[in-house]
């Protein structure tokens, strides 16, 4: 008996020393090394994890700007791309598992969801200790590169918890893309602008196209720009959080504008100008489907313009006869042999913005309006796994926001990606600088340089703002910047969030990225309403179940920050 | 007599030690428990010692980053908020999905159960052997696929747009969505129950059909003479041979009552916002506390904990009922 009780006792040792030992991880010191001799970062390898932007692994790990940045800030970098799909479950794994990610950029929603619950290291004594870093020739401090509000956003608790980065530019980042031969086919001539024109070509193109081919649905429209898409701002729908008649900050699913918004939209669906199965389609689904004629307009974002043009040159079905060769099919889709900007006469064509003109409920606007994205749009963050090296991740970040690696990552390398030029240069580009700058761009640059904005945002943002027109204008998009008559920016024309930019909030952050979540899955069940009676029940139930379930839960608190910061 | 067993009781050698005795068995049985250490190395490390995590069911809170998970487990916030939290605050979302999994498990064993016997008796007609075996293979490859490519497959046949049944039927009609099925109707069960009996009913018949194979051929012979015809012969000799099965079968499908599987229910529920908001699973709304929107690991293990205690308690009932009223049980 005596020897039995020694086995279990040695069975139960064991399993504890297993178990201890599987589970793994030291004793949890979280804090900053404050010691650590940052000039001295040979062998320091950065784990850095980006949101994805459809740019392959490759070109992201070890393309010309990661090479650019490794010999920039001298230090050594492992580039990840976040799951497209899943980002969420993906930081989740890596903040819980602990993995050994030096630098996360994660949204909002994701930065406050994890920052209350010390997912992420207290950076306040890293900003203290390197703020002060000289970023230019002028001697700006790193410091002074974000507002007061800016840090305010990364703040909880009094503590700093990510770098803001910051939308530095009021630019729009999608638009109406049309096919052109489809609109002349309904006797349409001019690309619509406002409203009641998109009204009535998407109507026309239903009526003549729906008629011959089953599959056709003249809008192809996708779930995940159900709120926030170029239709939207000619209904004025506010950008998440708006001011009611009390001063009392309200969700957007209560504004009438959203309301008449939806109304459209269920319209449109109800009469069969967008697919029923919308909800679940991409926009890669939607290039697919404008190729094969299902469809004569879809939200196209400026980066997937080429990829569109592409597919239309490989496959699209209904060229005249007399266009055969590739070259004349990439002239026919361009509109003209040099494959650059906008034509009047391309296959695919487009206006930047579409403006309410009064038409069903929509707002009367004397021009187009577009959705503010000048805000934190990302938080860097450190997560607490690697805090101990966190001085490291803090030195990188601010080598990676000088004014010289910020114009190399927005416009490339001066005589390989871009040169300086005169006025009269045919293929100008102007800079948003304060004296007359310009530029002209060689072919590498679109090879290079476009569609990385992971590496273009985090960076200084006066800097990136000057440059940024390089980096849009022309190259094979559209001119997404927003711009007055005099090419400044235009911030009148822009809608913006009175919640967008505010400290972390312990009771909102619970429930920020559940909240948004609901929200959009409620626009799309409202959208796809089959009758009146449905819309209008479903509309109430979303409004009364948000307001219970989430808005009951923060609204003193969000209410009483905003009361105070105004 | 009596002397006798009195001899005996005292010829009786003496009981030899713990020790020995192990070291007895030991020799005697090392070479076939050799073949056990891997397994039971295998079932303790990754099967018992985790299960030291059910802790954090009973937490308040359960980080994960901050703490070992040794501190986070031992940390002296014990309570018993999560189970409060499942029949409380969470009740509306907890019971939806509840209701939702016990229906479409419900209809699944009502439904889906029977089809892989019937699969299996149908192979067992076929005279050929190597025909047999194919058409055995053929039903099992889509076992073989993976949800996202089930769901792609039957998506290109049921879309809207493009997809085959609209272009073969000529019409118009939105399979795959909660407001423009055929008639308004919302498709959600049947795609979660069908695409389930296509993808697994040939893999789950092999267990049938091994068991029908192995019946004695002279029964078969027997009832033939006693002119019994092919639908008597299964009725009243194959069903009953394959009992066993049959009920280890029902019994293991009673144990995952609770759950409908994550891939197929979350691959389908994306594709419509109603899907996703009231055909909600148990699974997926424990994927959605553990992982996706919450990262509540002290809630999502209550939930886990709650599930499995229920399973095995259907478990447990369904092997009584089985050993009470078809003498047929798993132990």
């Amino acid at each position: 008996m005596k020897n039995t009780k020694y086995l279990r006792i040695f069975s139960l040792a064991t399993m504890i020393g297993t178990a201890l030992t599987s589970c793994g991880g030291g004793i949890g010191d979280f804090e900053p090394d404050l010691n650590v001799d940052v000039t001295k970062h040979d062998d320091i390898t950065l784990s850095v994890y980006l949101p994805s932007f459809g740019c392959s692994n490759e070109k992201v790990s070890n393309g010309v700007l990661s090479r650019a940045l490794q010999e920039t800030t001298t230090y050594k970098v492992n580039f990840n791309q976040l799951s497209e799909s899943a980002a969420d479950t993906e930081i989740n794994s890596l903040l819980s598992m602990k993995e050994k990610v030096d630098v996360l950029k994660c949204a909002p929603t994701v930065f406050n969801n994890y920052v209350t619950d010390g997912y992420f290291t207290n950076l306040t004594e890293l900003v203290k200790k390197y703020g002060d870093t000289p970023v230019d020739e002028k001697g700006t401090k790193f410091v002074d590169l974000f507002t007061k509000e800016q840090w305010e956003a990364c703040t909880y608790d009094g503590k700093i918890y990510a770098i803001p980065e910051y939308g530095h530019t009021a630019m729009c980042n999608s638009t109406l893309a049309w096919n052109r031969d489809h609109l002349k086919t309904v006797g349409i001539e001019k690309i619509p602008e406002t409203l009641s024109e998109f009204d009535a070509a998407v109507r026309a193109l239903q009526s003549h196209f729906g008629a011959i081919n089953n599959s056709y649905h003249a809008f192809g429209f996708t779930g995940n720009i159900a709120q926030d898409n170029p239709i939207s701002p000619a209904f004025n729908v506010p950008m998440q959080w708006y001011e009611d008649n009390e001063g009392k900050l309200q969700s957007m699913l209560n504004s009438k504008e959203m309301e008449n918004y939806l109304r459209y939209m269920n319209d449109l669906k109800r009469n069969e100008v967008i697919v029923s199965d919308w909800v679940g389609l991409t926009e890669v689904n939607a290039i697919d489907s404008f190729v094969k004629e299902n469809c004569s307009v879809f939200v196209s974002s400026y980066w997937n313009i080429k990829s569109l043009r592409s597919a239309l040159v490989a496959s699209y079905k209904s060229f005249p006869s007399s266009v055969v060769s590739k070259s004349d099919k990439e002239a026919y889709v361009h509109g003209g042999k040099e494959r650059t900007a906008l034509k009047e006469d391309a296959l695919v064509s487009w206006r930047i913005g579409l403006r309410g003109d009064g038409s069903h409920s929509s707002a009367d606007q004397s021009k187009a309006m577009f959705r503010d994205n000048r805000t934190v749009g990302y938080f860097i963050t450190v997560p607490v796994a690697t805090a101990k090296r966190s001085a490291y991740s803090m030195d990188w970040m601010i080598r990676k926001n000088t004014e010289e690696a910020t114009k190399m990552m927005v416009a490339g390398k001066e005589g390989v990606h871009f040169d300086y030029t005169t006025e009269d240069d045919p293929d100008a580009i102007k800079l948003l600088t304060e004296t007359p700058t310009y530029v002209k761009k060689y072919d590498a640059f679109d090879e290079d340089i476009s569609g990385m904005s992971q590496f273009q945002t985090g960076v200084y943002c006066d800097v990136a703002r000057q440059w940024w027109p390089i980096a849009e204008a022309g190259f094979d998009a559209w001119p997404v910047l927003i711009l007055d008559e005099q090419g400044k920016e235009d911030l009148s024309r822009v809608i913006g969030n009175p919640f967008a930019m505010h400290p972390v909030i312990q009771s909102y952050s619970k429930y920020d990225l559940k909240a948004q979540n609901y929200v959009i899955t409620k626009v799309q069940s409202v959208i796809n309403s089959r009758d009146n009676d449905t819309f209008d029940s479903r509309l109430s139930s979303a409004r009364s179940e948000y307001k219970t379930k989430y808005y009951d839960k923060f609204e003193k608190d969000i209410n009483s920050w905003y009361r105070s910061s105004k | 007599m009596e002397l006798l067993a009195k001899k005996v009781k005292l010829i009786r050698p003496k009981q030899e030690g713990y020790w020995h005795r192990l070291g007895i068995k030991l020799k005697k049985y090392l070479p076939i428990m050799a073949f056990i250490v891997p397994a039971a190395f295998m079932a303790v490390l990754f099967g018992y010692i985790p299960l030291i995590f059910l802790l954090a069911a009973f937490k308040t809170n359960f980080n994960l980053s901050i703490y070992t998970p040794f501190q986070a487990l031992f940390s002296p916030n014990w309570s018993f908020v999560q189970f409060t939290k499942i029949f409380g605050e969470n009740a509306d979302e907890f019971f939806l999905a509840l209701k939702n999994t016990l229906v479409i498990n419900g209809i699944k064993l009502v439904l889906i159960f029977p089809i892989p016997i019937i699969i299996a008796i149908m192979l067992s007609e076929v005279k050929n052997a190597t025909l047999a075996k194919l058409f055995l293979i053929i039903l099992c490859l889509p076992n073989f696929l993976s949800w996202p490519t089930v769901i792609g497959i039957w998506q290109n046949f049921f879309r809207q747009s493009d997809g085959v049944i609209n272009s073969i039927f000529g019409t118009n009609i939105g399979w795959l969505t909660s407001d423009n099925g055929p008639n308004g109707i919302s498709l959600f069960r049947f795609f979660v129950i069908s695409f389930d009996a296509w993808k697994g009913c040939g893999w789950n018949s092999i267990m049938f059909y091994t068991a029908i194979v192995s019946i004695d051929k002279s029964y078969y012979e027997a009832a033939e003479l006693d002119g019994a015809n092919k639908f008597q012969q299964t009725l009243r000799l194959t069903l009953p041979s394959i009992f066993p099965t049959i009920a280890l079968m029902f019994i293991m499908n009673i144990t995952y009552i609770l759950s409908c599987g994550f891939d197929e229910i979350n691959l389908l529920a994306n594709l419509d916002p109603n899907w996703k908001l009231y055909e909600t699973t148990l699974d997926y709304y424990l994927y959605n506390q553990a992982l996706a929107e919450n990262a509540d690991f002290s809630y999502a293990t209550a939930l886990g904990l709650f599930n499995s205690t229920v399973s095995l308690t259907f478990m447990l009932v369904g092997n009584s009922f089985c050993k009470k009223f078809l003498h047929r049980g798993l132990w």
